[in-house]
């Protein structure tokens, strides 16, 4: 990992904003580059003064939000095909399918937006997304205000500790584990109070 | 016998998710720890914290092969020259060329290259005093 990250970097400084936008295209269409370590680089080499540090805010956002509407548009357009291709024709009319479909769209705030932190799990939402045509406007909404949280959660991190942003990178799957944990700690402890205020009624 | 049942099943449901929940939160209490822990441990609560971590700009021990020479230039504010006379660079690219590209290019040591390099930037950041001329 870290010799594709030195591999990715050297770009960032040779071509700017445009590896940039590549990288966290590629990233968020389904390659495994590690997108969100290259923001934070990038935020730390605008504090040395060599990129801006809005544009790469703005860069970082653009190629995600691009890359996640192009897994989400080819599959919204040829998902089914692709099943019905691949012999799995059952799988578009059976009931798990509409299920899917209908947890989707009544949970889009936990399945499309904090999926945008797990760089793994992402572009399989978009395919979901897609191929179970959930409404557009409800998938951009979700997934925009996502990348917003992402980008800027990595360019603040680089940008705030500069050229310690590699040490830093070592610790931030912790980071998210704490926030993902906190979140679902959140979740269940306030689904307990709710219901025990609920039976009291 | 049917609502003993369900209500058998609601109370084991309930149990279920306290427990998910005491362990998010006893997940959660370790990772901020584990963090903290080492955070502090590479001094990030020390008393020169805020020197050593906000905004630090780079140094000559954090160069890297995959770094160009333009980066380097405008980092350390070097002359734009500086390094290419330095280390002889006649790559028409040149400051956009990483150090271990022109060390394979060279078909040099990248470790080797990189060394130069440091020691090309620690030369201009602390330039040796002049000689001064022996007492007549």
């Amino acid at each position: 990992m870290q010799n594709i990250t030195s591999f990715l970097l050297s770009y960032v400084l040779i071509y700017k904003y445009l590896a940039i936008f590549i990288i966290t295209y590629l990233g968020a269409v389904a390659f495994p580059l590690p997108s969100g370590t290259v923001v934070m680089a990038s935020a730390a080499f605008s504090t040395q003064g060599y990129l801006s540090f809005p544009l790469v805010i703005i860069t970082g956002i653009l190629g995600n939000v691009a890359g996640d509407n192009t897994g989400y548009w080819l599959t919204r357009r040829y998902g089914v095909r692709a099943l019905h291709l691949l012999g799995l024709k059952k799988v578009v009319g059976s009931e798990k399918y509409q299920k899917v479909h209908e947890s989707v769209n009544d949970h889009p705030i936990l399945l499309i937006y904090f999926s945008r932190f797990m760089t793994g799990i992402a572009p399989t939402v978009n395919v979901i997304c897609g191929t179970t045509r959930l409404a557009y406007k409800k998938f951009i909404t979700f997934e925009f205000l996502g990348e917003c949280t992402e980008v800027i959660f990595f360019a603040a991190v680089g940008y705030i500790f500069g050229a310690n942003w590699e040490y830093l990178n070592e610790f931030s799957w912790e980071f998210w584990a704490i926030l993902l944990l906190g979140i679902i700690f959140t979740y269940l402890f306030g689904r307990f109070v709710f219901k025990k205020k609920k039976n009291k009624i | 016998m049917d609502n003993e049942n369900s209500a058998g099943k609601t109370k084991k449901s309930g149990t279920i998710w306290i427990i998910l929940t005491i362990v998010a939160f006893l997940l959660a209490v370790f990772f901020l720890a584990h963090t903290f822990i080492n955070l502090k441990r590479h001094g990030f609560f020390g008393p020169s914290s805020g020197q050593n971590f906000h905004r630090r700009k780079i140094n000559v021990a954090d160069i890297q092969g995959w770094m160009t020479f333009d980066f380097l230039d405008k980092s350390f504010g070097l002359p734009p020259d500086y390094l290419k006379k330095g280390l002889g660079i006649t790559d028409k690219k040149y400051p956009n060329i990483t150090i271990d590209s022109w060390a394979k290019n060279t078909q040099e040591n990248p470790g080797a290259m990189l060394e130069k390099t440091k020691k090309l930037i620690q030369d201009f950041e602390n330039p040796a005093p002049p000689e001064t001329p022996p007492n007549i």
